[in-house]
């Protein structure tokens, strides 16, 4: 697939302070490229730069093979952002500024494709509101309008769906899903939430302390780690149970009424069997792989050792 | 571009309607500097038993006063308004560029003032009887160089606000003022003590007001002084655009994202 962004050896500093340390990757054509890390890792600093809001120290931008220092006004017709770091003015109406914005892009039909997304974004009974007046979620519904305004081959979203209610956010989603689909829109792609990146995201990058650590796909990283988690419902004071697990190192954690138990994927058809053989009555039973969210935030040791809060 | 540029306009266009501060400066403002100046005026003239003749000349300096008030304030206030609704990201990671985003303020600007301009004639008008508009086709010049004293100025706020942020705002109401005595707006240079009026000769605006007072009382226009103030002007207007320049250059290398 065809290179949409390229990003290399990308390196800002604040003082002695280094936020992004020559960072290089890139994004595909068609591609959600989810862009990890936890906060103040640089990503924002990142997708800054990718924006041209913030001047990096060193290192080069392109995108669609062109260097984006040099061609930024023509560049920046195809790209957009949202972000839940930044506000559209809060004392004018919801349509002063869904239409002062599709001024500053070059559009066919500004009346229509305003009209577009208030129906997509489910805008239509607030146009006449005060910004200031709404809801958190809200106002992320009406950034998003403004970051599709100019229909973008490149979307960079900054936590989209941070404010929004599950039913809202599986929305977006969806659009971002069919826009790739029908529109070959690529997106760089940043949240806290890994199901929501499981779900919707091609590949992976992380950052930690300003550099690139890991760039995989959501299912090889899961599959790295190796782990699924059990859980069943049984009495575990029975005598089986107990003769089952002692001896076995199997750590058995206790979830209201359920127990929870932490295995590699290849020893659970052995487990369940031995439940079997031991004639232990159980009920309930799921199995679950290991998703990014046990990758990066509770077993993946960091670079110091130490395991990720 | 062009569409770009429109798009700023529009922008604080919205701001101005939806806001009753930005209408009153219309209005409000206007009203009360004409009627207090003018009232004063008008008690001085009765008080000399019309020796004093300073009614026209002082309703006459406040309408013009307001071509560099009010551009200076929406500009350096326009740019304030970006930086307290974290919006400076929204405009700058679009396609436009911050020269066609200062020529869209700097527009709008100049049509605001067209309208505040006849809304305080119009003050004066039914306040006093001042027709203002007697001055002639000359109000336009003068109108033009004070505009560009008050844009001058507005852009070297406009950059220390992108230098130091909304730490320095009260800049955007106060600054004027410093150059108000030097401008000659309410009397001669003759008044100032000798160190003003030295000071005064440097202050593009003075030769403007200079002039104004000079056609009321019936004289001709001298040219020169108008030329002399349009190359003040043009030296001020450079120099406050290569710092905001500087200015926003420094904000781009701190993040827009951080300038509020």
């Amino acid at each position: 697939m065809e290179k949409v962004l390229n990003v290399d050896s990308l390196f800002k500093t604040f003082g002695d302070f280094v936020a992004v340390d020559k960072v290089s990757f890139s994004l595909k054509n068609g591609e959600i490229l989810g862009f990890l890390g936890q906060n103040g890792a640089g990503k924002t600093t990142t997708i800054q730069m990718l924006l041209g809001v913030l001047t990096p120290t060193s290192g080069s931008i392109s995108f669609l093979g062109k260097d984006f220092s040099q061609h930024r006004s023509e560049l920046l017709e195809k790209i957009n952002f949202s972000s839940t770091y930044t506000n559209l003015p809060f004392g004018l109406k919801v349509k002063d500024a869904l239409h002062f914005i599709s001024y500053l892009y070059k559009l066919p039909d500004r009346k229509k494709r305003v009209a577009e997304l208030v129906e997509i974004f489910n805008l239509g009974r607030l146009l006449d509101q005060r910004i200031a007046s709404l809801s958190a979620g809200e106002q992320t519904r009406l950034n998003l309008a403004k970051a599709f305004i100019n229909s973008p081959s490149i979307l960079l979203l900054d936590e989209p769906t941070a404010s929004l209610d599950p039913e809202n956010a599986q929305t977006i989603r969806d659009f971002i899903i069919k826009e790739r689909r029908e529109h070959g829109l690529s997106v760089l792609f940043t949240s806290h939430n890994m199901t929501e990146v499981e779900e919707i995201c091609d590949r992976v990058i992380f950052i930690q302390s300003g550099r690139i650590t890991l760039d995989d796909t959501p299912y090889n990283l899961a599959r790295k780690l190796d782990l699924s988690t059990v859980r069943l419902l049984l009495d575990t004071d029975s005598a089986p149970f107990q003769q089952l697990i002692s001896g076995s190192g199997i750590q058995i954690e206790r979830i209201g009424p359920e127990i929870s138990i932490k295995m590699k994927e290849s020893e659970v058809p052995q487990f369940v069997n031995s439940l079997v053989n031991a004639k232990i009555d159980f009920h309930g039973l799921t199995v679950t792989r290991a998703g990014l969210e046990e990758y990066f935030f509770k077993d993946r040791p960091d670079n110091s050792g130490k395991k990720n809060a | 571009m062009l569409n770009r540029i429109y798009a700023i306009i529009l922008r604080y266009h919205y701001a101005t309607i939806r806001s009753w501060d930005r209408l009153t400066d219309f209005i409000y403002w206007p009203f009360i500097d004409l009627a207090l100046w003018g009232i004063t005026g008008a008690y001085i003239e009765v008080s000399s038993n019309g020796g004093i003749q300073v009614l026209d000349s002082l309703v006459c300096g406040i309408i013009l006063w307001y071509s560099v008030y009010r551009t200076q304030g929406d500009l350096s206030i326009g740019i304030l308004e970006e930086l307290w609704n974290k919006n400076l990201i929204n405009i700058f990671s679009s396609p436009i560029s911050i020269s066609e985003y200062r020529l869209g303020l700097l527009l709008y600007n100049f049509l605001k003032l067209i309208m505040a301009t006849l809304m305080a004639s119009l003050i004066a008008y039914i306040l006093f009887g001042f027709n203002f508009f007697k001055l002639g086709w000359i109000i336009a010049p003068f109108m033009g160089l004070l505009a560009l004293f008050g844009w001058s100025l507005g852009i070297f706020v406009a950059g220390l606000l992108f230098r130091f942020s909304t730490k320095i705002q009260s800049l955007a109401w106060t600054i004027i003022w410093i150059f108000a005595p030097f401008s000659l707006v309410y009397f001669p240079r003759e008044i100032l003590p000798y160190w003003g009026q030295i000071v005064s000769l440097f202050i593009p605006t003075s030769y403007v007001f200079e002039e104004m007072r000079s056609v009321l009382h019936g004289n001709q226009v001298i040219w020169n002084n108008l030329i002399l103030c349009l190359e003040l002007n043009l030296v001020y207007l450079g120099i406050s655009g290569l710092f905001f320049k500087s200015s926003f250059k420094a904000a781009l290398n701190r993040g827009l994202v951080k300038i509020y």
